[in-house]
């Protein structure tokens, strides 16, 4: 599932007008125009989908209801504006629905996981700092605020701006949630190097002390 | 909260992909260690953040999902439906429409006028369905007069009101008294070779103009209804729609009156098509398996590559005759060429005797070749005293010479074993000025006056500059006239740009980055910013950025003086205790720099960065790409420029063309200031920007190839496609000109970021037509910075049935291939001398040498052609240089490498800022 680079794919950073024809060409009846749009925003949508802690179940149910409200809500699309903002605004809108509707949906991690990794081995604990998973669930556990803010900040570049335009927040508010967003991260940071300096069972203990999310 | 609480505190706020610009947090950040590390810890967080994974939905929900999607696209109409009337509703209103229309006009009683109007609109479409040809300049109407109607203007209609007025355009009266159209065409252009250009200019006549007869008025205006058999026409901007010959008289082209003389003694193709089936199948029977397409785009690549790659290539041409393997030759060995492989090891006398010809030529440029025209006539002499010394094999009879042109133009026709490529999306862009490993390869060779290298030029086409536009096109052909059945031949797109320029240059907004870390280019540095600051206008802001250990912003904008210029550069050298600023932070801080100062209603352009490199790594640079990329779909242009022999100048030429920037090359410290005043330059002297090409070949019509260019694939489509819809919405929100783009065409795109004021260039295309006919329409549209609007241009091709002798403008087709193959020669003759393969260079120089003779003895036009004669000459020189070979230290077999790169490249490109 595990993609090797998040920022460094070839066009993820490159702003593309042409996806502001995509919605118009989809209503024109251009069966390529919308597959266009999903393989662009295939892993986006999905990643935001399993960093907001859904299991895997509410993932897929999820990414196949955003992009049908995606392709119902086509025509109100307005091409003089940017694509990925509007997109997320029905993924994020889908999500909360999600969440209403179903309680038992908004499961923080998904339990076997939650209950594997926090006793991890060594070698586990090991394996998630190389894979950085530490940080997945560190972003995860942070509040759902501060989550949301933070992952859609590193989702396509996206601008302050933009994430208080898809959250409906004023943007002093989003600064203040990714402020506390990367306090939270950046003590989980610190604790994790701290860590690793000491033995792995020393290590374990530590980071429980500390907090360390994972653990 | 004390003051590293604080501290902290911005540090969470500020953005983590830019350096510190407050000088405060930069102070306590380099006294505080501990602050400091927490700065640390905070970068490489956003580090581990950036490096966090993409999870990706599984291809089974995915199709899932996208098969509803369609599913729902197809059975519900919630998309369409809600914005159609239905039929029956459309029916009815159209019905009830035509109701109260018909009502009212019998009312009125003007219900025979309407009808009236009816046959008017009958005869008016058949006109518009003679003009085959149309350029219409689009207009844009004023953003402010939205409801004023958009002018379309047809210039062919307009052009043949003026015509018919115009009296100077009359030739003289037809023969006949009610002559075919055919007849006439073909009667003034004799009339007019005979008076006008194979004596002298058309004043030198002194004959009054003579009216033009209503008869021949008519037939010309009815010309294409009436015609049954279709006349070659070729059209364009600058082009009259009606005959070849007036277009030449009146838009002063430069094809030679010599030339005009001689087609009356061009020998008749009927020889060479006799002489290609007695030859082709022993040419083309072993036609290679090697891809055209391969090669090409190893053409197009190593057309920028760096002198010291040793790549092997294969000739394009070389690839008729039989499958080109990298051998090396034994030094007696033949020629590899098939053209020559059989031809007696003779010497060569065949030059030319008529070094009077006379040659008016009209314009500047035709200055320019008489004058090479002059060297050339004094060198002919002493090159046919050194022929002898040429190849030591190069003289042939004139028999030989004869057969070599018939084995050649056997090549050229050959249709065996050909493969097609698709006439459509997108292809490579082959007009890219200002390659910086070119201007490299000069400036070395400026350097050496040791060896006697070929002087080094562009090669002329002749064609007009616009005069009502930023740029004219033309389109032509290497034949004049096909038969039935297969025919192969070349199609020639041109361009040429007006003289003028786009105005002075606006205000600019510039982030100068510098990575000379670890290099001792202090000097160059020096100079490039003094020479900045000496270019610098009141209103222009520059700030400069610096890699490494000092990194950052080291001169704000209000500080670029030369005080402040001194002191930061002699900080450079110092050791500092500030954290180490990489690349690629210092790139987000210049674009985060631009985008604050960034004025909305600025021309394109104005706002840009320049990274000046001394040794960045070919890793750092790849790790900015994407951020150049997309700065420049916003406006943000980025320029690179390298300073001294760059390890990476591929790299940074290929970085520049994804900011729609320019790479340049400092050679040293003296060469600072005309590297500057060129890039401070280069936005004024764009005439047209965002030129896209429409080449769509006619049915039956397939693509060989474009020679010099490649398909480009889906991600460098894409990048294409975003690349012009920034130009082309910058422009709309600037200029005010109508954003026109975001559709792909059909056939052959090609898309030229900018166009500069007097570049010449011309596309060439490779083609197997199957009958006589339309054979290819040309749409071309640009934003005219000259005019301000946007601009488009129409060229249709159509070839007669028959038998023609090629005219001038075939014989500059041909001329072009035949430069094309001497390029590709040259290179090939360079890569062989570099993997140390001596003879086989001699022998690629030996091949195209005889060959050029041989083309120059079979065509009367080319006898004298001064721009071939330099390129025999050139051959001559390279040759003397190789076989004298004890006399050149073998140090500089690399110049005459980098030489032969230099000139293979500039011979078929004209070149901008």
């Amino acid at each position: 599932m595990q993609q090797p680079k998040y920022k460094s794919a070839s066009n993820q950073d490159v702003v593309d007008l042409e996806e502001r024809t995509w919605l118009a060409a989809h209503i024109r009846g251009d069966q390529h125009a919308f597959a266009k749009l999903m393989q662009a925003y295939r892993k986006p949508v999905y990643s935001l989908l399993v960093r907001y802690g859904l299991d895997s179940s509410a993932r897929d149910d999820l990414f196949q209801e955003a992009f049908l409200k995606i392709h119902k809500s086509a025509h109100t699309y307005q091409a003089s504006k940017p694509l990925s903002p509007w997109i997320f605004t029905i993924v994020i809108n889908t999500i909360r629905n999600a969440q209403r509707k179903q309680q038992p949906l908004a499961i923080a991690i998904d339990e076997t996981e939650e209950i594997e990794d926090r006793q991890p081995t060594p070698e586990k604990s090991a394996q998630l700092d190389e894979t950085l998973n530490w940080l997945e669930h560190a972003v995860i556990q942070l509040p759902q605020a501060q989550a949301e803010a933070f992952t859609l900040s590193i989702v396509k570049g996206m601008k302050i701006k933009e994430v208080g335009e898809i959250l409906g927040l004023p943007i002093n508010t989003i600064k203040t949630q990714l402020r506390r967003a990367r306090q939270t991260l950046l003590a989980a940071f610190q604790a994790k190097k701290g860590s690793q300096s000491m033995t792995s069972e020393q290590s374990r203990t530590s980071a429980r002390n500390n907090g360390v999310p994972h653990e | 909260m004390n003051k590293c609480d604080d501290i902290r505190t911005k540090l969470m706020e500020l953005d983590f992909s830019t350096a510190i610009s407050e000088s405060n947090i930069e102070q306590h950040l380099s006294e505080c260690e501990s602050c400091s590390g927490f700065y640390q810890d905070l970068v490489a967080l956003q580090d581990k953040v950036e490096e966090m994974p993409e999870y990706d939905v599984s291809e089974e929900v995915f199709t899932q999902t996208l098969a509803a999607v369609q599913a729902s696209q197809t059975t519900n109409s919630n998309i369409k439906s809600a914005t159609r009337i239905s039929q029956q509703w459309a029916t009815g209103l159209a019905a009830s429409f035509v109701l109260v229309a018909v009502a009212g006009l019998l009312y009125n009683g003007s219900l025979s006028e309407f009808q009236g109007d009816f046959s008017q609109v009958e005869l008016e479409s058949k006109q518009d369905v003679s003009v085959k040809n149309k350029e219409t300049v689009w207009i844009d109407p004023q953003p402010a007069d939205e409801g004023v109607t958009v002018e379309f203007i047809d210039i062919s209609e307009v052009r043949q009101e003026v015509l018919a007025q115009q009296p100077v355009m009359s030739r003289s009266a037809p023969a006949k008294p009610n002559p075919s159209i055919n007849g006439t065409l073909s009667q003034i252009q004799e009339q007019e070779m005979d008076l006008g250009y194979s004596a002298g200019s058309r004043s030198e006549q002194a004959a009054p103009p003579v009216e033009m007869p209503e008869i021949l008025e008519e037939a010309e205006i009815e010309s294409s209804v009436q015609d049954a058999e279709p006349v070659s026409a070729i059209y364009s901007d600058e082009q009259d729609s009606l005959v070849e010959v007036d277009r030449i008289a009146v838009t002063g082209s430069r094809i030679k009156r010599t030339d005009l003389d001689d087609t009356s003694a061009i020998e008749s193709l009927d020889q060479e098509k006799k002489a290609k089936k007695e030859n082709h199948p022993v040419t083309t029977k072993e036609s290679p398996q090697m891809s055209l397409d391969d090669l090409l785009k190893h053409v197009q690549r190593s057309a920028t590559e760096s002198s010291n790659e040793n790549l092997e290539r294969e000739s394009y041409f070389r690839s008729y005759g039989k499958k080109s393997t990298k051998q090396k030759p034994k030094p007696a060995a033949p020629p590899e060429d098939g053209l020559v492989a059989n031809m007696p090891a003779r010497e060569s006398s065949v030059e030319s005797n008529d070094t009077t010809g006379r040659y008016r030529r009209e314009a500047n440029k035709d200055s320019e070749l008489l004058a090479e025209r002059k060297v050339v006539a004094d060198d002919s002499t002493e090159d046919r005293r050194k022929g002898q010394q040429m190849g030591g094999k190069g003289r042939l009879n004139s028999i030989d010479l004869n057969q070599v042109a018939q084995q050649y133009l056997a090549q050229m026709s050959s249709t065996e074993n050909l493969s097609f490529k698709q006439a459509t999306g997108y292809w490579a862009n082959t007009y890219v000025p200002g390659d910086s490993n070119m201007r490299w390869l000069q400036a070395k060779l400026q350097q050496t006056g040791e060896l006697n290298l070929p002087e080094v030029r562009s090669n002329l086409q002749p064609f007009d500059v616009p005069n009502n536009s930023a740029l004219a096109f033309y389109l032509n052909s290497d034949q004049k006239s096909v038969t039935e059945g297969p025919t192969r031949m070349r199609l020639q797109v041109g361009i040429q740009a007006g003289a003028h320029q786009g105005g002075h240059r606006s205000a600019l907004k510039l982030a100068v980055v510098l990575d000379v870390q670890g290099s001792s280019v202090q000097t160059e540095v020096k100079s490039l910013l003094s020479a900045l600051l000496k270019n610098k206008q009141v209103s222009d802001q520059i700030t400069v950025f610096v890699t490494g250990n000092a990194g950052g912003q080291i001169i704000k904008a209000d500080d670029f003086k030369h005080g402040p210029i001194q002191v930061a550069l002699a900080n450079l050298s110092q050791t500092s205790k500030k954290p180490h600023v990489s690349l690629k932070r210092n790139m987000s801080a210049a674009y985060s720099w631009l985008q604050d100062h960034d004025d909305p209603n600025a021309v394109l352009g104005s706002s840009a960065v320049w990274l000046i490199s001394a040794n960045t790594s070919s890793a750092q640079l790849a790790a900015i790409e994407p951020m150049v990329q997309q700065q420049a779909t916003d406006g943000i242009t980025f320029s690179s420029l390298a300073i001294g022999d760059h390890p990476e100048r591929m790299k940074l030429e290929r970085l520049a063309l994804m900011g729609q920037g320019h790479s340049r090359v400092m050679v040293n410290d003296q060469d600072a200031q005309r590297v500057i005043s060129e890039e401070l330059l280069t936005s004024s002297k764009a005439v047209a920007r965002a030129l896209r090409l429409q080449i769509k070949l006619a049915e039956g019509v397939k693509l060989i190839d474009v020679l010099g260019s490649y398909s480009l694939d889906e991600v460098q489509a894409q990048q294409v496609r975003a690349a012009e819809q920034s130009l082309d919405q910058r422009m709309a929100k600037n200029w005010g000109i109508t954003a026109d783009r975001g559709q792909d065409e059909d056939g052959i795109q090609m898309v030229i970021p900018s166009y500069f004021a007097g570049d010449t260039h011309v596309i060439l295309l490779d083609v197997l037509v199957s009958k006589p006919g339309p054979i290819a329409e040309v749409n071309a549209k640009y934003k005219d910075l000259i005019h301000l609007r946007n601009a488009r241009s129409s060229m249709n091709l159509e070839i007669q049935s028959g038998q023609h002798e090629p005219g001038p403008l075939e014989l500059n087709v041909m001329k072009n291939v035949l430069t094309y193959r001497f390029t590709l020669a040259l290179r090939q003759a360079g890569n062989d001398l570099r993997s140390g393969d001596h003879q086989a260079a001699i022998n690629q120089l030996n091949s195209i040498l005889k060959i050029y003779q041989a083309m120059r003895q079979k065509f009367p036009a080319w006898k004298d052609d001064s721009e071939l004669m330099l390129d025999e000459r050139a051959i001559k020189q390279y040759l003397q240089l190789l076989n004298n070979q004890s006399s050149i230290d073998p140090s500089q077999y690399q110049l005459i490498v980098d030489s032969m790169s230099l000139m293979s490249w500039q011979r078929l490109l004209s070149h901008g800022p």
